[in-house]
């Protein structure tokens, strides 16, 4: 027992500890290396808000199933680059909407099918709605959402859903930081005017 | 819409962030004064604003953990982690031993003479009731584990059914080396974090062995 005081297994000392995120380089390192158990809880930690920017992003849940498979794949590829500069979570939604915006650019040609009513009860977590009526609010903000010109939605879910700011979504869609803005007012108004429509 | 309207309108999302210039929010708060159909806009705006920001998250559905796994292994990116039962026992009772270690004898501040936590009675007095009570939470969810795990493992093959409680009492043991701790250090908070990994410890192996394929 005195030999094992010395070197304790680093497995258990990863699983030991009680609060996810305290240490993302040593939990970054272990995807890294492959393990199947960190995998599982880098999974976990993720995939419900990797899953719902991509479903935003496209409006289709078959698509955004999709572009979260890739995204993950892609991540298990990156993420022995992360330095621990950011957090473990902002590095990887970095890159995970950089991704999806580049996946989506390469699918401009194909036009997304629009959720049916089913499929959108189906994936919106409605747990957290008390009321049918917020529940159906909410809906029609979704549908409007899906219903948006490709562009405007990918502003407002960056802007307004995720939180970027103008210069970073510049950067990420390769436009000024003006345009941004003035797209962005374009977008709500937009989705102002089709919310004016379900709700009349 | 008067050219006015047509001029501050664009300026609204901005100013709904906050962020105009000081003259630009003096001009605008002018014309919203006397612009009705711009303030309503304007209200809209913000009302979209919070809406869009408490979305709910969307659950992703229960089987794309599973596809992906599957991708992830066929492009090397994860290694199959071997059953339990065909790992050697030998690593599973050392890190048990470890866990063990490392729980009751490595953690500063544990045993006799160690620093009282900073705080109130009273906010003390708190804390540990709510320790208190997240470690009955744990019991009562380890005794009915407990139970399903004893269940599962009648219909083990010896072999696998002798690794799974070596361990269990390896765990076993951490938790009652780490209680007794606690009742000696019952105002020291790094005890109760330890006793509680060591439950939660248990709780992870306890589902290791309910979930484990005996196909």
């Amino acid at each position: 027992m005195g030999a094992l005081a010395g070197q304790p297994d680093q497995d258990v000392m990863f699983r030991m500890r009680l609060l996810p995120g305290q240490d993302d380089i040593a939990f970054s390192r272990k995807v890294a290396s492959g393990d199947a158990r960190a995998f599982e809880q880098f999974y976990e930690r993720f995939a419900t808000r990797l899953f719902s920017i991509a479903y935003r992003l496209c409006g289709d849940a078959s698509l955004s199933e999709d572009m979260t498979q890739e995204v993950f794949l892609h991540l298990l590829r990156k993420v022995h680059l992360f330095n621990g500069q950011a957090s473990l979570s902002t590095w990887l939604h970095r890159v995970a909407t950089n991704f999806y915006i580049s996946y989506l650019r390469s699918y401009q040609p194909k036009k997304y099918p629009h959720e049916s009513e089913e499929s959108l009860h189906k994936h919106l977590d409605q747990k957290s709605s008390q009321q049918s009526s917020t529940l159906h609010h909410r809906l029609d903000l979704e549908r409007a959402l899906a219903q948006l010109p490709d562009g405007y939605r990918t502003i407002i879910v960056l802007h307004d859903i995720e939180g970027y700011k103008h210069e970073e979504i510049a950067d990420m869609l390769d436009i000024s930081p003006g345009t941004s803005k003035s797209q962005l007012h374009h977008a709500r108004m937009k989705l102002r005017s089709l919310l004016q429509g379900v709700e009349q | 819409m008067s050219e006015e309207c047509r001029h501050i309108e664009p300026m609204l999302s901005e100013y709904a962030d906050e962020s105009v210039s000081d003259a630009q929010r003096a001009q605008i708060e002018a014309h919203l004064e006397a612009c009705p159909a711009c303030h309503e806009i304007l209200r809209d705006l913000r009302r979209l604003k919070g809406e869009l920001a408490d979305l709910p998250p969307v659950r992703p559905p229960a089987d794309l953990k599973r596809r992906l796994q599957e991708q992830a292994l066929a492009a090397g990116l994860i290694t199959k982690r071997p059953p339990i039962w065909q790992r050697p026992a030998t690593g599973w009772v050392l890190a048990a031993a470890a866990c063990l270690l490392v729980t009751v004898l490595l953690i500063p501040g544990l045993g006799p003479g160690s620093t009282p936590a900073p705080g109130s009675t009273a906010e003390m007095n708190d804390i540990y009731h709510d320790l208190r009570n997240a470690e009955t939470l744990y019991l009562n969810a380890i005794d009915r584990m407990d139970q399903l795990a004893a269940r599962k493992m009648n219909e083990m093959p010896p072999q696998m059914r002798q690794t799974f409680e070596t361990n269990l009492a390896l765990i076993n043991q951490t938790l009652a080396e780490s209680r007794t701790y606690v009742l000696e250090n019952a105002r020291n908070p790094r005890a109760w974090e330890h006793l509680l990994a060591a439950y939660q410890k248990k709780v992870e192996f306890l589902s290791l062995i309910m979930e484990t394929d005996l196909g």
